[in-house]
């Protein structure tokens, strides 16, 4: 498969009241075409802060290193005209709240056929065309959602709204921040289901972040798993679920709950660190249950343990001092 | 409700505010120990003449019964004699509230043309230079006294560049040369639509200075409210929205944050147009604007109580009616607004 989007040793530090906080340190990605990608991890790990980096959409505090090469090319070194042509076009974005992710003063029409008009170079008549058939296909009333306010629609069809609005363009990456996390659990089926259909049928690739590890199993081809700024894990769904390796991964997997085996979840131990001043070595290493010296010196290196199947531990290899 | 139920229901409570603000002033202006009488007579009175002026202006008669005649009058249109000039307010109001309202609007059109960009580039480049100016201005604007800040502009641009004039409405040797025909009062309008150019060029000269002046306390006012709401609303989700999708910067700004942001402004500048007639008072007297403010300061100074509850009642459903137009264009603007 061919690679659309590599993320190379991406660096994000914020700089903030309380000093500089290290929120990406070093994260390395490859998305290819037509996949859907997780990347899962705990709130504050940096799932957002990565897709945000992607549109180059982060706040001016933000200091941003490496490389993020989309189509060979990279986005880092665009410039701002560029990224615009880029965004919702090549790459659309949906995110976690519907309710506040459409501008509440103005129609749905208004909204989608002013970015079909921005990309496409349709006249409104067209555009508006466009903008029907696209409701159609997210499974809604077209018509009447035109003319409607976000106000007036249900959280899941503002959410169906703005996947209407990213496919506009036919972008080649889809990227979903938490599309479900604030529907209800019957609706987030559904939109999960609508977003793999729609991916089956106009082909692009999707980077689904997501904390919910019921989802990345449902719908992900591959996945990745964040800790703290770094990616610890990266393998095809099944494969993660089956053979976890990083201690991270295995502690993720042991506290979702099993109503067939009663046993006790095992919680790990300690909590997520502060981004201002991360552990030294492997940030993982205070929570670790397989610490050694090594892991607070060394940041490990994400290496491929076995085909396709990616880890930054020393358990797996990468120590230096053997 | 519908919206022309809404506009009806709001028109019937401004009926009662008025009717309030008149019972009020009305009462009022009778406890101010003055004898109207012997004042509507003018100097050396004859007892006789007096006696005559008291039967002609009511003031015999009980004071329920003097309030009921005033408002049934009000109601035909007559607001009573002024006691100083000795026309009827209602004529006399006419021609000063066109005046006055005439220069209200071009300075709040001022106030938002310089307003509503100012905040918006204000916010947009927080704690900038240009911030930093703005954020200046704003404050010199609603901190400088008008009587000032008048006299200044008169001796830079009168005095010194002479490029405009003194004070005035319009120069009475253009209005001789050009004769203006009245339709709605105001000379800028009038001028415009009969074609007298002449008058209408004299005119815009005579409004500028005034009209700048009456216009830098609501420029404060608009630049400071539109600065802080467009930064809470350029924090929004939908504006990141805006942004991901490729708008362009200034759609994002003037379209899609700026409505949201101007909600607020608007009662603002409701309120600021209620100020600059507060303002006007003091404008026409330092620009001798031939307007409510110099009109009501002379009833005021000569105990014209006809006078003075005319002023009242215009201010008044001038106010009550801005406000109106302000919550009306609110629920035009937000389709969350429930009637």
């Amino acid at each position: 498969m061919k690679e659309l989007l590599q993320i190379k040793d991406l660096y994000v530090n914020f700089r903030t009241l309380w000093g500089i906080a290290k929120v990406l340190n070093g994260v390395n990605l490859t998305i290819h075409k037509g996949e859907v990608f997780g990347l899962v991890g705990e709130t504050g790990c940096g799932k957002s802060v990565t897709a945000l980096s992607i549109l180059r959409l982060l706040p001016s505090n933000a200091e941003v290193s490496g490389k993020i090469l989309f189509k060979g090319e990279n986005l880092l070194e665009k410039s701002e005209e560029e990224m615009r042509k880029i965004r919702g076009k090549e790459i659309s974005i949906i995110f976690q709240d519907p309710m506040t992710s459409l501008n509440p003063l103005f129609k749905i029409k208004d909204q989608m056929i002013d970015v079909i008009m921005l990309h496409e170079g349709l006249e409104k008549e067209r555009a508006i065309e466009h903008a029907k058939k696209l409701l159609k296909a997210v499974g809604l009333p077209a018509d009447r959602v035109l003319n409607s306010y976000p106000h007036e629609l249900s959280g899941g069809m503002r959410q169906r709204v703005m996947i209407a609005m990213a496919l506009s363009s036919n972008p080649s990456l889809l990227i979903a921040d938490e599309p479900t996390t604030a529907l209800d659990v019957t609706i987030q089926k559904q939109i999960l289901e609508l977003i793999l259909d729609l991916k089956n049928q106009y082909n692009f690739s999707v980077l689904l972040i997501t904390h919910d590890l019921g989802v990345v199993a449902e719908v992900c081809d591959r996945v990745g798993v964040m800790y703290a700024g770094n990616i610890v894990e990266i393998a095809e769904t099944e494969e993660l679920f089956e053979n976890p390796l990083h201690p991270y991964t295995r502690g993720l997997l042991s506290v979702v709950p099993d109503p067939r085996q009663k046993k006790p979840l095992k919680p790990l131990r300690g909590s997520v660190p502060s981004l201002i001043n991360p552990p030294s070595g492997c940030r993982f290493h205070p929570r670790c249950d397989h610490m050694r010296d090594i892991c607070k010196k060394a940041k490990p290196e994400l290496i491929e343990y076995s085909p396709g199947h990616f880890v930054a531990c020393y358990l797996y290899g990468g120590d230096l001092d053997d | 409700m519908k919206f022309r139920e809404y506009v009806a229901y709001r028109l019937v409570l401004a009926i009662f505010v008025i009717i309030g603000v008149v019972t009020l002033v009305f009462f009022v202006s009778r406890v101010i120990p003055s004898d109207p009488a012997a004042l509507y007579v003018g100097a050396h009175p004859t007892p006789e003449a007096i006696e005559k002026a008291r039967e002609q202006l009511h003031l015999n008669d009980p004071l329920i019964k003097q309030y009921a005649y005033y408002l049934w009058s009000l109601l035909h249109g007559d607001l009573g004699i002024s006691i100083r000039t000795h026309n009827p307010v209602a004529q006399d109001l006419k021609s000063a509230f066109t005046a006055t309202f005439e220069l209200i609007l071009v300075a709040e059109f001022i106030a938002i043309l310089i307003g509503i960009p100012l905040g918006v580039y204000s916010a947009v480049k927080k704690d900038s230079w240009l911030d930093n100016l703005s954020r200046l201005f704003a404050i010199s604007g609603v901190s400088l006294p008008a009587f000032w800040f008048g006299i200044v502009l008169q001796l830079i641009f009168f005095k010194h560049l002479q490029l405009l004039p003194l004070a005035g409405r319009v120069d009475t040797v253009v209005l001789l040369q050009h004769p203006l025909k009245v339709i709605t009062g105001f000379y800028l309008i009038d001028s415009l639509i009969t074609g007298n150019i002449p008058v209408f060029i004299d005119a815009l000269k005579h409004i500028i200075l005034p009209a700048i002046t009456l216009a830098m306390y609501p420029i404060g006012l608009i630049t400071r409210q539109v600065r802080s709401m467009m930064i809470e609303v350029l924090q929004e989700n939908y504006i990141r929205t805006a942004w991901a999708y490729g708008i362009p910067p200034r759609r994002i700004y003037f379209k899609y944050a700026l409505k949201n942001a101007i909600a607020p402004a608007l009662i603002t500048i409701g309120l600021s147009f209620a100020y600059t007639l507060v303002g006007a008072f003091l404008v026409e007297l330092i620009f001798n604007w031939p307007g409510l403010g110099r009109y009501a300061a002379y009833s005021i100074l000569s105990m014209d109580y006809p006078a003075v509850l005319g002023v009242t009642i215009v201010a008044a459903t001038a106010y009550v009616f801005i406000n109106l137009i302000v919550d009306i264009v609110q629920v035009y603007l937000d389709p969350r607004i429930k009637l």
